[in-house]
């Protein structure tokens, strides 16, 4: 309100018009603060927001508007980049991804969003995890927690356990069992063991970090095994000692027995051998004969003492320490006087028939030489099996109560029957996915929580912001790598992963029988370990079909969850005999490649994965490999995958464009990026991925003739109106296939060329000779990836085939790449995951999820600034604030004369 | 309308005809020259740009404005600190208040002065924009989102100077006070918003002038940027226009 009445007033009337006026005007601005509230308030009900980047980096893809919008449950995202390494600034990194998650809120205001910043904040978040976790493993939880309680408990007895054999004295009657020390060694062990397995597990429920309930109850049933087989062993083996006095003084006689009768049998090779030793005898064969039967008395004697010995050991004895003799244990010695007789008997008998009167008479002499040994190893073996019985059979003072109360039956009883009670409740644990990767990855630096119902799932940096392809760091110097922005494809699958159902199964369809040969090649199913966690990740189910096993048939498709093939390569036909003892080796066959066929014909859509397979010699010669399926690709399908070429990118020589050299990095990894406009690799154009063992896939004429193993089933229509990128097309007529191939990653590099005879490729290199191009391989560009159609009366069946190779391998997708820059010096990247992509999005695409194809990182042309740019410099610096101070200087001197 | 022009031309005109305004500017470039080749890195703020000319680097000026977005909470109230303290110490307020115009038509008046100042300081950068279509193909609608969330952004700068100035009658106290407003609604927000609990954090966080900023330099049109940047310089603009009135009873 304006004041134009200037009039003086009386200072009364004044003093008052001035307090109106301040309160006019306080209140004036009050209205105008609670207008702003109000009108930024509506504006945010009802803003309007739109990315005016042409790559459009800053708007959601499709793809994660569709999973936001079908996602039922309430999502949670958090970021915790509280990362302190260079190459990893929250204050660089974050940003991007608030940004992303911000405009997820604003699509699904549901979505709770949070950001910690700081060390105190996350400590928040983890224990809000720790909590979240404490709920969905509770089971596992309470049985850690059990264990804890069970462990303090007994681990004091079992302290006191060992305090109390520590205690026994050295030459009471069960040291002689070395049960003591043995019992006080292993009842500290147990001990030990318990309280370190509680104390840890204590720390980690009470630590920042996230509790890994599954596998702390994992190790805590580990443990009761342990005690388990401890005490039962302890209690079978307290009672054994127990009983051990009674059989001594039971089996005494008997024993004594035995090794008197041993002795005996010994003392009557000295009666054989009367007269006196010194005198030859006067019938030898006489003489021999008495030695054979005496022989053979020993050996029966010797046996029957060891056996009973035997016995006794079994029971118990052989514990004790006068079971063993300076000469070995006491049934050895008997087996030894057994074989002694036996021996004796042997030769007596064949020197009684064979040798002459003269020569009888010398051995006879010798043998009344030995006899005097063997008498006295057989006393000896008389009086330690005497100190046995009587050292076993007499119990002293102190042990009398001990052994009363090892013949107990609850002695250890409630130990073992609390830990058995345990072990019941291990075994009734949910079958819960040990979350070793969650913890571990949460625990790490710069990580995005994302909690869908409560579900849970954490994505890791290079999840969220992956390298940059090789061309962009090679501008960089690579001191910190470039890294692009994936948040939304990789926030938005893993809240698709941790919500819905599966999209689809994905059968891994291959032949193997390791009980013969061939290996398959390139890939066999044991290795594709990280392939199998990226696809359960990305919502599918996966289940084995080994043709190779007859009697693992395919089970027919579950309801309302469509299938896709994931063909592998399978082996050639086994030519060679099997060796000597071998069974067979089952063969790849016709019939295998029928039963594919057959899944495919009748609307199962396939993805066959395929790749460089070296030829391997046969009767002596190199044989290129066939692959089982060329004819059928081939014939119904227009595709050709020429499994024996290997795609190769060469380093152009600088002093001959003809001549190309091809380091070992770039044979191990071929950069490979340019993918078409075809949905499955649109999403992937802007990342640059490395590959192995690719092998071109080239479009062929169909076989008018061919037709499939059952008439095709309806499968839905690919993307309409979509042109073909290559391959040939003919107008369908009335019950004639109209087969329609598509490129989806091409080789267009004019120094990528496919090898025909990559045997004589490798011996070159191993020369050092320098390579090119040969009249027969295949010149770029072509293919290495497509997808095929085939519509037969309006219905559309479709395959993809990838001729990726050897690269969903473990060994591949978990090595770090090793690349050569620009300047040909060598560098390394992140493991080539993103190879899996590719997979993913064709699997997607073939069960008709294709909107959930999300889009890959979009890059904008980067600044290329000439080497020297001193110009530039001065420019910025000096030059346009000079100017500018010129020109003011110019205006201040005008106006000066002026 | 037609006093309030000549009021603005009368404010620019003074500011080019003192030598403050070059130097100002000078410094103002060389600290956009620097930023443009070296890039800024202030922990502190979260900022961490990398340098506009950089092989590799996106051409486009974002960096440079988003370190622009903190720089001018410092140079524009040292712009704008004279608006009215200037009046109000040489006593020619007063001989305005008896002019044949009003209140909102003076503080409108210095504004548009004070906002043209800015409006030439801002087209400097348009030399580097030149330099970045030398060597690169920016994408020109993120280059006017950029252009215009600093007009944006100026308007608010400008008026919370302009309100400062009203205030006192010291140019330096005023510069100080604009500062700190500014300092508030920018950094100070920024600051808050790692504090608070972190349901609060996002509301706090867009309270943040350079948050709605930030969208425009990535190229993002957002009504709730323009309608927020706009109303709090409206807001500003208003107050000052009270401000001055209370003065006349004073």
């Amino acid at each position: 309100m304006a004041v134009t009445d200037k009039t003086p007033a009386p200072r009364r009337d004044m003093h008052l018009a001035r307090r109106q006026v301040g309160v006019n005007v306080l209140i004036s601005i009050l209205a105008a603060a609670l207008l702003l509230v109000v009108v930024n308030v509506i504006s945010n009900l009802r803003g309007w927001r739109r990315d005016m980047e042409t790559l459009q980096r800053y708007s959601l893809s499709d793809s994660a508007r569709r999973i936001l919008d079908e996602v039922q449950q309430p999502v949670r995202v958090t970021t915790i980049y509280t990362s302190s390494k260079p190459d990893a600034k929250p204050e660089q990194y974050l940003p991007r991804l608030r940004d992303l998650l911000e405009e997820m809120r604003q699509h699904r205001p549901a979505l709770t969003v949070m950001h910690a910043n700081s060390d105190q904040q996350k400590a928040e978040i983890l224990a809000r995890l720790k909590k979240n976790l404490e709920q969905t493993h509770q089971k596992q939880r309470d049985f850690v927690l059990a264990f804890q309680t069970l462990a303090d408990n007994q681990s004091a007895g079992y302290e006191q356990m060992a305090k109390q054999w520590a205690a026994y004295p050295a030459k009471g009657w069960l040291a002689q069992f070395g049960v003591p020390k043995s019992l006080e060694v292993s009842a500290n062990s147990i001990k030990d063991q318990l309280r370190k397995g509680s104390a840890e597990f204590r720390q980690d429920m009470d630590s920042l970090s996230l509790p890994n309930y599954p596998t702390m109850a994992q190790s805590a049933t580990g443990m009761l095994g342990q005690l388990e087989e401890w005490l039962t062993t302890s209690v079978q083996g307290a009672r054994q000692i127990a009983d051990l006095p009674g059989k001594a003084a039971k089996s005494r006689p008997e024993v004594d027995a035995a090794a008197l009768a041993v002795l005996s049998a010994v003392n009557a090779f000295s009666t054989a051998l009367q007269p006196p030793t010194t005198t030859a005898p006067a019938d030898p064969a006489q003489t021999l004969w008495a030695l054979v039967k005496a022989g053979d008395n020993l050996n029966a004697k010797a046996r029957a003492a060891a056996e009973l010995l035997d016995t006794l050991g079994a029971a118990g004895f052989s514990q004790a320490t006068a079971w063993r003799t300076a000469q070995g244990e006491l049934p050895a010695l008997y087996d030894e006087l057994a074989q002694v007789g036996e021996q004796l008997a042997s030769e007596a008998q064949g020197l009684r028939q064979a040798a002459k009167p003269e020569v009888q008479r010398q051995v006879v002499q010798a043998y009344a030489q030995v006899i005097p040994k063997l008498v006295a190893r057989a006393q000896l073996a008389k009086d330690a099996c005497a100190r046995l019985m009587s050292d076993v059979a007499t119990v002293d003072e102190a042990t009398a109560p001990i052994l009363e109360q090892f013949r107990k039956a609850d002695y250890l009883q409630p130990q073992l029957e609390a830990v058995q009670k345990l072990t019941a409740q291990a075994e009734n644990l949910p079958k819960a996915a040990a979350d070793q990767d969650i913890t571990d990855r949460t625990l790490q630096q710069n990580v995005v929580v994302v909690e869908v119902g409560d579900k849970l799932g954490v994505l890791d940096f290079d999840e969220v912001w992956p390298l940059a392809p090789e061309s962009m760091n090679d501008l960089t110097e690579e001191k910190n790598p470039r890294r692009v922005f994936y948040g939304d494809r990789a926030i938005a699958s893993k809240i698709l992963s941790l919500s819905q159902e599966p999209f689809g199964e994905v059968v891994l369809t291959y032949f193997e029988d390791w009980q013969g040969r061939p290996t398959p090649r390139p890939l066999f199913s044991m290795q594709l370990r990280t392939l199998r966690q990226q696809l359960e990740r990305s919502n599918l189910k996966l289940i084995d079909w080994n043709l190779a096993d007859p009697e693992k048939m395919l089970p027919p498709p579950q309801p309302g969850l469509p299938r896709v093939l994931l063909v592998l390569t399978p082996p050639e036909p086994e030519t060679a005999m099997p060796a000597r003892g071998q069974p067979a080796a089952l063969s790849w066959g016709h019939q295998h490649a029928k039963l594919v066929q057959r899944q495919i014909d009748a609307g199962t859509p396939a993805v066959f994965l395929v790749g460089q397979v070296w030829p391997s010699y046969k009767l002596g010669q190199l044989q290129p490999y066939a692959y089982a399926f060329d004819a059928y690709l081939k014939d119904v399908w227009g595709v050709q995958a020429r499994t024996g070429m290997r795609v190769v990118e060469g380093v152009r020589d600088a002093t001959d464009p003809k001549a190309y050299d091809l380091p070992l990095p770039r044979l191990a990894f071929l950069p490979l990026s340019d993918f078409t406009d075809h949905a499955i690799g649109r999403s992937l154009k802007a990342r640059k991925l490395y590959w192995s063992e690719v092998c071109p896939i080239v479009p062929t004429t169909p076989n008018a003739s061919a037709a499939p193993t059952t008439a095709a089933a309806s499968a839905p229509a690919s993307e309409p109106g979509s042109a073909p990128a290559s391959g040939p097309t003919s107008t369908p007529a009335p019950g004639k296939a109209n087969v329609v191939v598509r490129s989806i990653l091409d080789v267009t590099s004019p120094d990528a060329w496919g090898v025909e005879k990559p045997v004589e490729l490798a011996q070159d290199l191993q020369r050092g000779s320098t390579i090119g191009p040969k009249p027969n391989d295949l010149r770029t560009p072509f293919s290495v990836a497509v997808e095929s159609v085939r519509t037969v009366d309006g219905r559309s069946s479709r395959v993809v085939v990838l001729g990726v190779g050897f690269s969903y391998a473990d060994e591949f997708l978990a090595r770090p790449v090793r690349r050569l820059k620009a300047n040909a010096a060598g560098a390394s990247e992140p493991p080539p995951l993103g190879d899996v992509d590719l997979l993913t999005n064709s699997i997607y695409y073939l069960l008709d999820k294709g909107a959930y194809i999300g889009s890959g990182p979009g890059l904008s042309q980067p600044m290329i600034l000439p080497e020297h740019n001193t110009g530039l410099q001065l420019a910025c610096i000096l030059a346009w604030p000079g100017a500018v101070l010129a020109i003011g200087a110019v205006i201040m001197s005008w106006r000066r004369r002026s | 309308m037609r006093k309030t022009l000549i009021l603005a031309r009368r404010e620019l005109a003074a500011y080019f005809f003192s030598p403050m305004a070059y130097v100002i500017v000078a410094l103002f470039l060389v600290l956009v020259g620097w930023v443009a080749l070296a890039g800024m890195k202030v922990p502190f703020l979260g900022i961490d740009k990398e340098p506009v000319f950089r092989t590799g680097a996106d051409p486009t000026l974002r960096p440079l404005f988003d370190v622009l977005a903190y720089a001018l909470v410092i140079v524009v109230p040292l712009l704008t600190m004279r608006l009215v303290s200037d009046e109000l110490r040489g006593g020619t307020l007063e001989t305005l208040m008896t002019a044949p115009v009003t209140d909102v038509q003076i503080i409108a008046g210095k504004f548009l002065g004070a906002f043209g100042l800015y409006l030439v300081l801002l087209a400097t950068t348009l030399v580097y924009l030149g330099l970045v279509v030398r060597f690169g193909r920016p994408d020109w609608a993120v280059e006017l989102m950029g252009y215009l969330g600093m007009v944006l952004l100026g308007a608010v700068y400008v008026s919370v100077g302009l309100f400062s100035s009203t205030l006192t009658r010291h140019q330096l106290v005023a510069g100080l006070v604009g500062m700190g407003i500014l300092g508030f609604l920018t950094a100070g927000f920024y600051l808050l918003a790692l504090v608070v609990p972190m349901e609060h954090a996002t509301t706090v966080s867009r309270l943040n002038m350079i948050t709605y900023f930030g969208d425009f330099s990535k190229g993002v049109f957002d009504t709730r940027g323009v309608i927020l940047l706009g109303s709090v310089a409206a807001f500003f603009l208003f107050v000052s226009v009270k401000v001055l009135e209370s003065r006349r009873w004073r």
